[in-house]
């Protein structure tokens, strides 16, 4: 069967990796690249590589730092920022990307959409929508002005798959950075609207959200970023975690399944008792 | 051992690159030219997008003569990926109707999302059901998980189909005939289980 993803979303601004609170403070964390490694050697199943600031900046996400992502990446690489027409698209795609994600673009018209998938299929567009609640409704929220348009959220996903978007990049504003968990409601409401896969991201802290989005609702993934950075084997803890309740991918060699974890995503000590007996078991390096 | 991916503007080729480059395969090559692609051991056939693009653009480079030359006449092997397996079809119905190489017989057709009642496109981590033995696969587990991306899958007689995944309905996802392979999945993108793949695929043509 089909399996659920966990992505890690790699937020870039001026080259560097980035984590986001709110959408409008950002902490420092490094090379995005680095991160793209240790992220794959741990067993995520997708990696988002979003420049944040190309739009503002209206420029494209630099190439170099695609490049060097992709040649760490061994699972599939999302690449959004500042994407404004298809010859872009195209050298996005040479440089490594195997997705490309349209956000800012979309608030103008759906032309790049449209003519994106005609050459490079839909599979290969992911339309991205920023969401903030307002009274009465989720409506589109526009980063760049930092303004709310008066898009409704639910009649705009069905707009982006009609033109042939083959994912929906789903954000949470409020819950950007909080690590309060996820909006099910938001999240449930899209993806029955569209019968296109919808990824989720936006407020994921620990890894019982994680497991919480995965198993209230259709979506086909969940993302997160701040969280995964900083803690060790954040991403094979938080997929042990949702082991429990549905099925995952777990490919690599090893996992955290036996281990007790605590809310925050750590590793709680073994016992004493335990430890005394604890034996080293030889693995087999295995070269492919 | 001399590798070529098939050049015909489309295609994630970086990607591939980058995983022959973890099997320290450096001599890879991306090569449009028969001169180039006729001293190759092997070949790779990529492919992104839609079927109809890609077939118009491989006919555009002639590759249509070169490649039935090459693996037909000349028993060269190759290994299709994704769009790459699906113009190894008799024909698609992706967006009206388009020939394909015709290797191996079958019809490239939507999966229907009526009948299975889930999101199209099919993407994501799947696992793969190994349907017979052969060579590509060797060292793969059954139950590997692959990474999908894909609307429409390859209708074919059971004898060719080397793999299948169960996404509603059984979608054939690995298919082979003699030195002909093609695989509905990105082993690119697969991790390690991709990597084997392509590992398995290189002793083949290494004992050709």
């Amino acid at each position: 069967m089909l399996k659920k993803r966990i992505i890690a979303a790699l937020f870039i601004q001026n080259d560097i990796l980035v984590q986001s609170i709110g959408f409008n403070k950002y902490l420092p964390v490094g090379r995005p690249e680095i991160a793209a490694e240790a992220f794959n050697a741990w067993g995520v199943d997708e990696l988002f590589l979003i420049d944040i600031s190309a739009s503002k900046n209206k420029s494209l996400i630099n190439l170099d730092i695609v490049k060097k992502v992709s040649s760490k990446c061994l699972v599939p690489l999302t690449v959004g920022g500042g994407i404004t027409n298809i010859q872009q698209i195209g050298e996005l795609l040479k440089a490594g990307a195997d997705k490309i994600c349209l956000n800012q673009s979309l608030n103008q018209n759906l032309d790049c959409l449209i003519e994106g998938r005609k050459v490079f299929g839909q599979q290969c567009i992911v339309a991205s929508i920023d969401s903030l609640k307002t009274k009465d409704d989720y409506k589109v929220f526009d980063y760049k002005s930092g303004k709310v348009l008066d898009k409704s959220i639910l009649k705009t996903v069905a707009e982006y798959e009609t033109a042939g978007a083959g994912e929906i990049f789903l954000n949470d504003v409020e819950r950007d950075g909080l690590r309060l968990g996820y909006n099910i409601e938001l999240i449930d409401k899209v993806s029955k609207k569209v019968s296109i896969p919808v990824v989720c991201s936006g407020g994921a802290g620990n890894p019982s959200h994680i497991q919480d989005v995965l198993q209230k609702t259709n979506v086909s993934g969940a993302s997160a970023s701040n969280y995964f950075h900083f803690t060790e084997h954040s991403i094979t803890i938080a997929k042990a975690c949702v082991d429990k309740v549905l099925p995952i991918r777990q490919d690599i060699k090893f996992s955290y399944n036996q281990m007790s974890i605590n809310y925050d995503g750590r590793v709680n000590r073994l016992s004493d008792n335990k430890l005394k007996n604890l034996l080293y078991k030889k693995i087999k390096i295995e070269k492919i | 051992m001399k590798l070529a991916i098939v050049d015909y503007g489309v295609g994630n080729v970086q990607s591939i690159l980058n995983a022959f480059d973890r099997l320290d395969l450096k001599s890879i090559k991306i090569s449009k030219n028969k001169k180039e692609l006729t001293k190759m051991d092997g070949l790779i056939l990529p492919g992104v997008g839609a079927f109809g693009a890609c077939s118009a653009k491989l006919k555009k480079d002639n590759l249509f003569n070169i490649l039935n030359e090459l693996v037909i006449s000349k028993k060269k092997p190759i290994l299709g990926i994704c769009v790459g397996m699906q113009l190894m079809a008799n024909m698609s119905e992706e967006n009206g109707c388009h020939e394909g190489l015709g290797w191996i017989p079958g019809k490239v057709s939507i999966i229907e999302k009526k009948k299975i009642n889930l999101p199209i496109p099919h993407v994501g981590w799947n696992n793969v059901d190994i349907k017979q033995s052969n060579p590509i696969f060797t060292g793969i587990t059954n139950k590997s998980h692959f990474y999908f991306d894909h609307s429409y899958h390859y209708l074919c007689e059971k004898k060719y189909v080397i793999a299948t995944c169960k996404y509603g309905t059984n979608l054939n996802v690995a298919i082979g005939y003699k030195n002909i392979f093609g695989v509905q999945f990105h082993p690119e993108k697969s991790s390690l289980a991709g990597l084997r793949l392509y590992r398995g695929f290189m002793n083949y043509v290494a004992q050709c």
